[in-house]
């Protein structure tokens, strides 16, 4: 028996608060009646299996075939309760009633909700393209900063990877691959019907309604070019005709690292440094190549260690960390006299040296006891602090039919994990609607952000590169700048005072629109977007930070200024012939100025007084302030044409085209193109569907589209000039110009022509319900800036040339596990995966491993050496390693890279050594898949909502080990000739980046995370409604608590792709820290 | 009702109208509204302005600075020679030693050819287009003098580009019109073809040139910098025995006329002192007396100024010092310091000594090939002594009652701030110092060249890749800021001094068999070179090298004879390979070369131009290791542009790969 009820309420906050009964506050005894009546949608159509009950009795029943119920023994106090999956429950109250008929609207959120299509909306039974919808309220479990975080795990099809952990930052969206290799990936951001140009990040996720991804290019084709990669379609909270709502979030979270760095301590890294030493044979007492006078150990030995912990760099206190593991029998400064005691040694001790050819203490070693090595705690210490995020949100909406207005205010300030890193934004946005007459409607939106981003450097990446055996003050409590007395080992700590980074950014994101009605079915709309984002940015570098060493401060501040605006007259004709046929006639023009923008930065060293920060930078002792700036602007102008014609609701076309003219192309390619059909079948509108009991409901869905990309930067046609810096010798400027590539007036259109087929469904009576899309797309004439070659004078040109293509699969499905009067247990499962591939680059069939363009691989992909393991010292062994044979003499040539201890590779070409050649594809930073579980559980009035987020395959890399006898360093498991490891190579103090370390890098990123754990407690009714509240509810939170991933000791999330072309020193790894939120907080409706 | 629809008519009407008109409207603008508008970019337009192709041939100067922006510096000049040898930062060790590592996939020769072919480019664009331009009325551009004056500053940079590159990879594609569109096929010219390219263009713009760019415009190619190159070429052809270069037997004739030319009638001088040309690296003040505090050694910009503008110099990459015409600025001053500032008590970073990145330390060749005594070149090219910079005086050596000249010093560090606190003492192998002489000097710390811990007892050396000799002729102790770590000098990158077209001419003379002319040439450079009477110099030649005290004339001391290479002279250091007197004498100029230009970025080419890169090397060099080949003398040819090209329409296959290859990579 269905007893359920609806699983989720968009409005839950707003309709319910509007549509509660103010009487029958408890039920009295009295006489029992039945009620009768019939349930319809709102085309008057019966709905089967509607859940009619008597609220808070647990008295219910459902509706037969042809809509009717009887629901028995009644007070007459009772409200009745209707719902039905797919749509808005509503209530009524029994009262005095024998019949109570219902007619249900189709809810947002579920098979039959309203979807935005672009330029218009429909329910989601006429919408023929691929979409994916997702309320506010759902992204707002997971408590986020900004919405491109909330998106994760909700839609399939749509990837998100953070940028950075950064307090502020968002996420990159990828919705169904990548398909451009020099173009833009990103999707498109639209905002009530308008594109956003800058960081969709700035807004506030409490505004939001709903949002809508376009998938398919028969959904995004409407956009033409600027939908190639996708858009998402964000509805915010506007007025209702009906009561005055006012409704109030607020909660506070403590943040805190999920995955700690792991680094060596004290005596780790006393122990790394003497094996760098001991491998460049000079752990000596003089740290000199060791001789017959010199000798060389390799257990610890006073000596040797004063030469390297105190000598090295003159730090006394990092040599007294060490020095009581040792047992002095003299210990004496003033002459120098440090003589320790001795222990005798083992037989294999004395083998293993003798092996290794140390001759100098083999009857006896100095006693040392490394768990009396001092050490320090940078990371806890000075690195972290606890995390926090304040967030309220006060929102007021209403209106009459006439007039609807809202207004929502937001402030939302997070304090990083990372000393001197926070974000703070403030968010005011409203919205008007008036029709003063029914066939005039106009209105405005305004939203208004302010946000501050702050950042100084790392001071958790700092702290890990602090040596443990010093501490970060002296003795009088004063910050040490080089607390080792190494030069490069810089303690930053001091920087969280000094060393400032602050955005300010001020966004105004608004619209204002008329619609008239010129006749029965025929509306003309005209509207105006505007998207305006000024930033100024600050930086500053005290004296006393890591970054000046000390010498005077200096400072940059850059202003950006950035305005896009969209002008769009929309024509559209809605009718029914015959009541079977409905035709939907959409026209458009649109103007759009894209990002005309302009920055200007200036900058100046040698501040003469520090509190000045960034302001005033004339005063400066160089009596010089540089500047630069830069101007760019682009534009678009389109016309769209769109047909949606149904039969008998049954069967459903699409047909659209779009034409756009980009001012970034070449004359004479300005102009395309695209063309978009879709097909729909409603299933279960068809006779032979009554007949089965499986399916609830079912609708198949076919499309095909053409989308095209510009968004490259503007100016590349006419062979833009370069700016060259020169002066002549007595200090005269000599700016030149020269060419940076050719000309290329054919650069036309990137086109993207995507398949996609979809099937909607409900079975079991609504207990599950879901969707399932498979799509192809194949993106040709790619825009690339391709290299040529160089004796051309110029090193790349952009190009049509290329295909990349995209093929995969979503389903998304819900299930009702279990529907108890009190109990309710719902599931959200959502699995997307997605093939990238790279098929043509330039019609050679060559790939372009300059570019890393590989063909058949994806875009992101690691192309690198291999990793076999450490060479050992069986691999020298005579007669059976491979190197003597083979690696380490050949030609007549040794190398050094070949030793013991050193990084083996695998020998992909087969030609007996190691080189670039053998570099393979290891694999590519996308995931194979990507999947979610979200369940939600409620009880009486509590609710337990907890999502899993699995992202299974793909690489990421984690850092280098510094191993090279004077840095700190990730603690890894190194070579040393005791510790025949196969995990990284043995220290030396002459190889800082060793040969072929990049092949050490790759990990599996496959982990699964415990995406967010929300309790919520409802106060129940008759409570909050004596204290004037219509809701009150606290819920207590956990976003990302738990990871679960063993490749490595990072979160895989942090670690953005980085891939090099050619030998590289640069870094890899994580860029961030990804943490965990501890949250209390509380929803008001009033 | 009625009035209702009127009015709805009429909006509709009305709508209409207005609909029709912003139709018409757009239809006329819209054309113009998705034109672009060039604000902040330029195009190629800009080509038919005078201003245009001034500016274009201003970016034909910039590729000369890439030379010293970064590692290549030493790299591709210094590292795997018989010079220097590896400090103990080593990131780029493969120029030395010719590893595996040195291979096709290197960014720095892919740099070069990028480098160098976009400079020939904007020669090739501007030769055509000025060449075309035709607007009497310009000022700049007005006149076929004008446009000539320009044209030959082109050539002689196209000349100079294809120059470096034909030494450092042999030949090369041969481009010299732009393409109208990119281009696939790049075969390569022969050596041969190459040089006619280079001496042909070196001809062609010599004359048209003033012998000196106007003081307002220095740095522009002058008709002595396109005569030097031009004598150059001819030597470097000419010096070719088994290589082909395309070799005739007029070449020496003609390095030496003109060289000849630009030491007669350049303008250019000798400096008068050879510090002249990098004495903004050498200390200014005094030493304090014992027990007091001094200041420590600064330099200032007005030296640097000078030394740049020394009219020796005949042509460098400019280097400004102004941040809004900065880029990445000569950098070269990082790479040869030693590690001063660790180890050292009371020395620590500043800017007077550097930044030291330790990848360069002196060979024993380069120490000992120079008469430390009577040339002063040794002293001028390599610090010995570094003064106190650091004012605290916690943890330093004080003056003891057994030790203290004076009872007052006691308790005092024995060295005050500005006095010498670490001290490189380079005596012969043949006058070993005592551990106990060493021990007894006051100052904190001295590294001897050679050691002896007990008399006749083993001889040991201080000198380390740690702690050695540094090469301060490229000390930019100003900078573009006083940034603690400013990576970005402003010292000119020089390309050629008037020192060098003298050492052209000698050697095309001595090639010659004329060592009469090529020894007066030398000895120009070593009277310059020698001690003149009363000038200051270092107490070591008198304490430790056995040398002369006081300050007399070493002029006369200093002066070369044919003995030196007539004879297999001790001090010449040849190589037991090297008999005869004409290759003694080959050997004897890259000696000489060495006391005159030791560090200045042409060593790896004139070992490579005079066949002896393998032999000297693989001698002198003794972090060389066992892949050094003779193959080395020619870079690879960078894989980037290989896969790039196209052979008959089709990619490169891995045999043209092989074949486009030089040989051995």
């Amino acid at each position: 028996m269905a007893r359920w009820v609806l699983p989720v309420c968009l409005f839950a906050g707003t309709i319910t608060a509007v549509m509660l009964p103010l009487n029958t506050l408890h039920a009295q005894e009295a006489a029992k009646k039945t009620i009768t009546g019939k349930v319809t949608d709102d085309a008057g159509k019966p709905l089967q299996g509607v859940t009619v009950g008597a609220k808070g009795t647990g008295n219910q029943t459902t509706t037969d075939a042809n809509g009717l119920y009887v629901l028995k023994n009644l007070t007459g106090t009772e409200t009745i309760a209707f719902s039905f999956v797919g749509f808005t429950a509503r209530e009524a109250a029994v009262g005095s009633n024998t019949e109570l008929n219902m007619s249900l609207v189709p809810d947002v959120g579920a098979l039959t909700d309203v979807v935005v299509v672009g330029y218009g909306s429909r329910k989601r039974t006429e919408v023929t393209g691929a979409t994916s919808s997702v309320t506010g309220e759902k992204l707002r479990n997971v408590q986020t900063a900004n919405l491109t975080q909330a998106l994760q795990g909700q839609i399939p099809g749509v990837l998100v990877t953070a940028n950075t952990f950064r307090p502020g930052a968002g996420s990159t969206i990828r919705i169904r691959g990548n398909r451009s290799l020099s173009a833009s990936n990103e999707p498109l951001f639209v905002v009530d019907g308008f594109p956003v140009s800058y960081t969709i990040d700035d807004m506030n996720p409490a505004d939001i309604e709903t949002v809508d991804v376009l998938k398919d290019a028969a959904a995004t084709a409407i956009y033409g070019v600027r939908g190639a990669n996708g858009v998402v379609q964000i509805t915010t909270r506007k007025g209702k005709a009906g009561k005055t709502a006012v409704s109030y979030q607020g909660s506070r979270s403590w943040d805190e690292i999920i995955r700690p760095l792991p680094v060596f301590n004290g005596p780790e890294i006393a122990d790394a440094w003497r094996q760098a030493f001991f491998a460049d044979r000079s752990y000596t007492n003089t740290r000199a190549v060791a001789t017959v006078s010199n000798p060389l150990y390799y257990y610890p030995t006073a000596s040797a260690d004063i030469a390297l912990f105190w000598t090295r760099f003159g730090s006394l206190e990092q040599w007294n960390s060490i020095k009581d593991a040792y047992q002095w029998r003299v210990y004496d400064p003033a002459t120098n006299t440090f003589i320790a005691a001795k222990r005798a040694t083992t037989s294999a001790e004395r083998d293993l040296m003798a092996a290794l050819g140390v001759t100098s203490q083999l009857d006896s070693v100095d006693i040392y006891d490394p768990s009396k090595v001092k050490s320090y705690d940078w990371l806890n210490e000075v690195g972290l602090r606890t995390g926090s995020t304040d967030n309220h949100n006060v929102s007021v909406t209403g209106g009459t039919e006439k007039l609807k207005a809202s207004l929502n205010l937001g402030y939302f300030k997070q304090r990083g994990i990372e000393y001197a890193q926070d974000y703070t934004r403030y968010t005011a946005g409203t919205s008007v609607d008036f029709k003063p007459v029914k066939f005039i409607n106009f209105g405005t939106t305004i939203n208004y952000t302010h946000a501050i981003t702050n950042s100084s450097t790392s001071s958790y990446a700092n702290a890990s590169g602090m040596i443990p055996l010093v501490q970060p003050y002296d003795s009088n409590g004063n910050w040490m700048m080089f607390p080792n007395q190494d030069r490069q080992v810089i303690n930053a700590i001091n920087d969280r005072h000094t060393v400032f980074d602050e955005t300010t950014a001020d966004r105004v994101f608004g619209n204002i629109f008329a619609e008239f009605t010129l006749y029965k079915g025929l509306k003309f709309k005209t509207m105006y977007g505007l998207d305006r984002r000024t930033s100024v940015r600050g930086q500053f570098n005290g004296a006393q930070s890591s970054i000046r060493l000390g010498s005077a401060a200096n400072a940059t501040q850059t202003t950006n200024e950035a305005t896009s605006w969209v002008w769009d007259n929309i024509l559209t004709y809605n009718t029914r012939i015959k009541e079977d046929h409905s035709i939907n006639v959409t026209l458009l023009q649109e103007l759009q100025s894209l990002n005309r923008s302009s920055s200007l930065t200036m900058s100046a060293n040698n501040l003469i007084f520090e509190q000045q920060k960034w302001y005033s930078l004339q005063r400066n002792t160089d009596a010089t302030v540089t500047g630069s700036g830069t101007y760019s602007a682009s534009q678009y102008l389109s016309y769209m044409g769109r047909i949606e014609y149904g039969f008998k609701s049954k069967y459903l076309l699409t047909l659209s085209t779009r034409y756009d003219n980009s001012s970034v192309l070449a004359e004479g390619s300005k102009g395309a193109y695209f063309p978009a059909a879709s097909v729909a079948w409603q299933i279960d509108r068809e006779n032979f569907f009554t007949g089965q009991s499986l399916f609830t409901s079912a609708r198949l869905r076919a499309g095909y589209g053409e989308v095209g990309n510009a968004s490259i930067a503007p100016y590349q046609t006419a062979g833009p000039l370069g700016f060259t810096n020169y002066n002549w010798g007595n200090g005269t400027a000599a700016i030149g110009t020269a060419p940076t590539t050719f000309k290329t007036p054919n650069l036309s259109w990137e086109k993207t022509a995507t398949t996609n087929i979809g099937l909607e469904f409900a079975m079991l009576k609504n207990r599950i319900s879901g969707t399932i899309d498979v799509y192809k797309s194949k993106t040709t004439d790619q825009l690339q800036n391709r290299s040529i070659p160089a004796a051309n004078g110029v090193t790349s040109v952009y190009f049509n040339l290329g295909r990349v293509d995209n093929k995969g699969i979503e389903i998304a499905l819900t299930t009702q596990n279990m529907i108890k009067p009190n109990f309710r247990w719902s599931t959200d499962w959502m699995f997307s995966a997605n093939k990238e591939e790279i098929v043509d680059i330039d019609g050679s069939g060559n790939s372009n491993y300059a570019n890393l363009w590989i063909l058949g691989q994806p875009l992101q992909v690691y192309w690198s050496y291999k990793k076999d393991g450490i060479f050992q010292y069986g691999d020298t062994a005579a007669g059976k390693g491979s190197l003597p044979t083979v690696y380490w003499v050949k030609n007549g040539r040794t190398n050094v890279n070949y030793q013991p201890g050193r990084i083996k590779i695998v020998d992909t070409n087969g030609d007996s050594s190691f080189s670039p050649s053998d570099k393979v594809v290891l694999g590519s930073h996308n995931p194979r898949f990507i999947a979610s579980l979200t369940n939600t559980l409620t009880y009486k009035n509590w609710e337990l909502n907890f999502m899993f987020y699995f992202r299974a395959g793909g690489l990421y890399r984690v850092p280098r080990p510094g191993l090279v006898g004077r840095y700190q360093s990730p603690k890894v498991n190194y070579w040393t000739p005791s510790n025949p490891s196969n995990e990284y190579q043995q220290p030396t103090q002459t190889s800082d980046i060793p040969s072929f370390w990049e092949g050490l890098t790759y990990r599996e990123a496959t982990h699964v995370r415990l995406r967010n754990v929300t309790l919520t407690y409802k106060l129940p009714k008759n409570i909050s409604q004596k204290m004037f509240m219509n809701n009150l509810a606290f819920y207590v939170s956990a976003v990302n608590p738990i990871l679960w991933h063993s490749a490595s000791d990072y979160d895989p999330e942090t670690a953005p792709y980085r891939e090099f072309a050619g030998n590289t020193t640069n870094q890899v790894g994580p860029t961030s820290y990804s943490y965990k939120s501890w949250i209390v907080g509380v929803r008001v409706d009033l | 009702m009625n009035k209702k629809i009127i009015n709805m008519n009429k909006i509709f009407k009305n709508t209409a109208y207005v609909l029709a008109g912003a139709a018409l409207l757009l239809a006329s603008s819209c054309k113009k509204f998705i034109e672009e508008e060039l604000v902040t970019t330029l195009t190629e337009d800009y080509y038919k302005t005078d201003v245009g192709l001034e500016d274009l041939v201003k970016s034909a100067y910039t590729p000369l600075q890439w030379r010293f922006i970064g590692e290549q510096s030493y790299c591709m000049n210094n590292f795997g020679t018989d010079e220097f040898r590896e400090g103990d930062q080593f990131n780029n060790v493969r120029y030395n030693d010719y590893d595996a590592n040195l291979n096709a996939n290197d960014a720095f020769v892919n740099d070069l050819w990028i480098n160098n072919y976009a400079g020939i480019r904007r020669c090739n664009q501007g030769i055509d287009l000025i060449g075309k331009y035709n607007n009497p009325g310009s000022t700049v551009l007005g006149t076929t003098a004008q446009k000539n004056l320009r044209i030959a500053e082109l050539k002689a940079l196209r000349g100079f580009y294809y120059f470096v590159l034909v030494q450092q990879l042999g030949g090369v594609p041969l481009v010299t019109e732009v393409p109208a569109e990119p281009q696939y096929e790049f075969p390569r010219a022969s050596v041969e073809q190459v040089y006619n390219q280079i001496i042909a263009d070196l001809r062609d713009a010599g004359p048209a040139l003033p012998w000196r760019a106007p003081a307002t415009n220095r740095g522009r190619a002058s008709r002595a910098m396109a005569f030097h190159f031009l004598a150059k070429a001819y030597l470097t052809r000419g010096s070719a025995v088994t290589d082909k270069r395309g070799q005739k037997p007029t070449d020496m004739d003609s390095a030496i006329f003109y060289a000849n030319d630009v030491i007669a009638n350049s303008g250019h001088t000798l400096e008068v002192d050879y510090g002249g040309l990098f004495n903004a690296a050498y200390p200014d003040g005094v030493i304090p007396p014992l027990g007091e505090n001094g200041t420590p050694p600064a330099s200032n910009k007005a030296k640097i100024d000078l030394n740049n503008a020394s009219n020796e110099i005949i042509f460098a990459a400019q280097f400004s010092s102004n941040l809004n015409l900065a880029g990445l600025n000569n950098q070269t001053h990082l790479f040869y310091g030693t590690q001063y500032d660790a180890g050292i008590p009371g020395m620590a970073r500043d800017f007077f000594n550097g930044r030291p990145f330790r990848r360069l330390r002196p060979t024993d060749y380069t120490i000992d090939i120079f008469d430390k005594i009577n040339d002063s070149r040794f002293f001028k090219t390599f610090q010995t002594v570094y003064y106190r910079n650091v004012t605290s005086n916690s943890g330093l050596a004080t003056w003891t009652a057994a030790n203290a000249p004076n009872p007052s010093l006691v308790g005092k560090p024995r060295v005050g701030v500005g006095d010498t606190s670490g001290l490189f003492i380079v005596n012969p192998s043949n006058m070993p110092i005592s551990s106990a002489t060493a021990s007894a000097m006051r100052y904190f710390a001295v590294y001897l060249r050679y050691r002896q811990a007990t008399t006749g007892g083993p001889i040991t050396t201080d000198f380390s890749n740690n702690k050695y000799l540094a090469m301060i002729k490229m000390n930019d102790p100003i900078r573009l800021t006083n940034t603690n770590n400013e990576a970005r000098g402003i010292r000119n990158g020089t390309y050629a001094r008037l020192a060098e077209t003298y050492l052209i001419r000698a050697e095309a003379n001595g090639r010659k068999g004329d060592y009469t002319s090529a020894l007066a040439d030398v000895n120009v450079l070593r009277t310059r070179g020698a001690y003149k009477a009363g000038e200051a110099r270092s107490p070591q030649i008198w304490l430790y090298m056995g040398g002369p005290t006081g300050t007399a004339s070493t002029v006369s001391s200093n002066q070369a004879t044919t003995t030196l290479f007539t004879t297999n002279a001790p001090s010449e250091l040849y190589p037991p390979s090297v008999t005869s007197t004409p290759d003694r004498f080959i050997h004897f100029m890259l000696n000489e070369r060495t006391r005159e230009l030791c560090g200045e970025f042409y060593r790896w080419d004139d070992l490579v131009r005079t066949e002896t890169l393998f032999d000297r090397t693989k001698l002198y060099n003794p972090d060389i290791s066992p892949s050094f080949a003779t193959f080395h003398k020619l870079r690879p040819i960078p894989y980037l542009q290989m896969v790039a090209q196209t052979i008959n329409g089709k990619p490169m296959s891995a045999a043209d790969i092989a074949a486009y290859q030089n040989p051995g990579y």
